[in-house]
């Protein structure tokens, strides 16, 4: 069966829903932060097929920027993660809530 | 599509999903990483088979080099530690993260089924270039449209360097004790030290007050 656009979509489909069950059910922040990662990474790939398909080049500059913001979110994200651990020995997303979140 | 193009396309697919799967039920989190490594490494596959070359090339030195270098050298940095898989929840998280899942690739997919057909018979001149790739035209259009957003990101990129290093910087703990303790070694010796600072300080400052008053003079 030749692959058309519908079936990269529902790939990326696929891989959005994985992310969404990682952020909801796992504990470690490490693995909530791969998650969305693997989130942003599906939608690249929507944006990927649609500028194949569309026949223009905007989405791949949308993923291009994507991923820019995606490696200084993940900058961020990890040394936040890394101070956090600095003051407890065990990180668990359900126990920070400090801020009353 | 060619036939080897298709089968590369179901290959690349089935991995990508196995690793997705393996990121999301993987026990430690370096297990987690190295699947994500896989996820993305096959959706570069995705992006060649896709005419997007520059972006298959970006994928593999951004995400699966330098963001999973990263992850990786932080779960190390971290230690291991092993969390229940769906272990302590709250009541019903489990059951309405599946349902809730369920409803968003069930909905995603019935959209995808209903988008109209059209898509694969518009050929613009986009891909008229398929001779050398599309990386030309996908630079042209990045440094001539979308240099504003481009030069955002470069703003973006200082921004989340600075904050990282200010986020590293900020506390360093002891070899023995975590941050919590050393704070509390230099907090709670504050109230006797400044009763001492100020029985010391008492001669001196009269000098510098006898100082003050000859300069006044």
């Amino acid at each position: 069966m030749t692959p058309s656009a519908d079936h990269f979509l529902v790939v990326s489909a696929i891989l959005f829903t994985l992310g969404t069950v990682g952020v909801l059910t796992r504990r470690d922040p490490l693995v909530v932060f791969m998650s969305i990662e693997l989130m942003l990474n599906s939608v690249n790939l929507t944006f990927v097929t649609f500028s194949h398909y569309l026949s223009s080049p905007d989405g791949q500059i949308f993923v291009f920027i994507i991923m820019t913001v995606a490696a200084a979110e993940v900058v961020v994200g990890l040394a936040l993660i890394v101070s956090i651990f600095q003051t407890r020995q065990r990180i668990d997303v359900d126990e920070l809530d400090e801020m009353r979140g | 599509m060619t036939p080897v193009e298709s089968v590369v396309f179901w290959v690349a697919s089935a991995l990508a999903i196995a690793g997705g799967l393996g990121v999301v039920s993987s026990r430690g989190a370096i297990y987690s990483a190295l699947s994500l490594i896989l996820t993305l490494s096959q959706l570069a596959v995705l992006f060649l088979l896709l005419n997007a070359q520059f972006i298959a090339a970006a994928q593999i030195l951004i995400y699966a080099g330098a963001v999973m270098v990263l992850f990786l050298f932080v779960i190390t940095l971290l230690g291991v530690q092993e969390y229940e898989f769906m272990g302590r929840h709250l009541p019903g998280q489990r059951a309405f993260s599946m349902i809730f899942a369920a409803l968003l690739l069930l909905s995603v997919v019935y959209f995808v089924g209903q988008t109209p057909h059209k898509l694969a018979a518009v050929h613009g001149n986009f891909n008229a270039q398929l001779a050398s790739g599309n990386v030309a035209a996908f630079g042209k259009q990045l440094f001539t449209t979308f240099v504003f957003p481009f030069e955002a990101t470069t703003l973006l990129l200082i921004v989340a360097m600075i904050g990282a290093v200010s986020l590293g910087r900020r506390q360093r703990p002891n070899a023995e004790g975590s941050l919590l303790e050393q704070r509390r070694d230099t907090l709670l010796p504050l109230a006797p030290q400044t009763t001492t600072d100020r029985a010391d300080d008492g001669i001196p400052r009269a000098a510098t007050a006898g100082a003050e008053a000859r300069r006044e003079e």
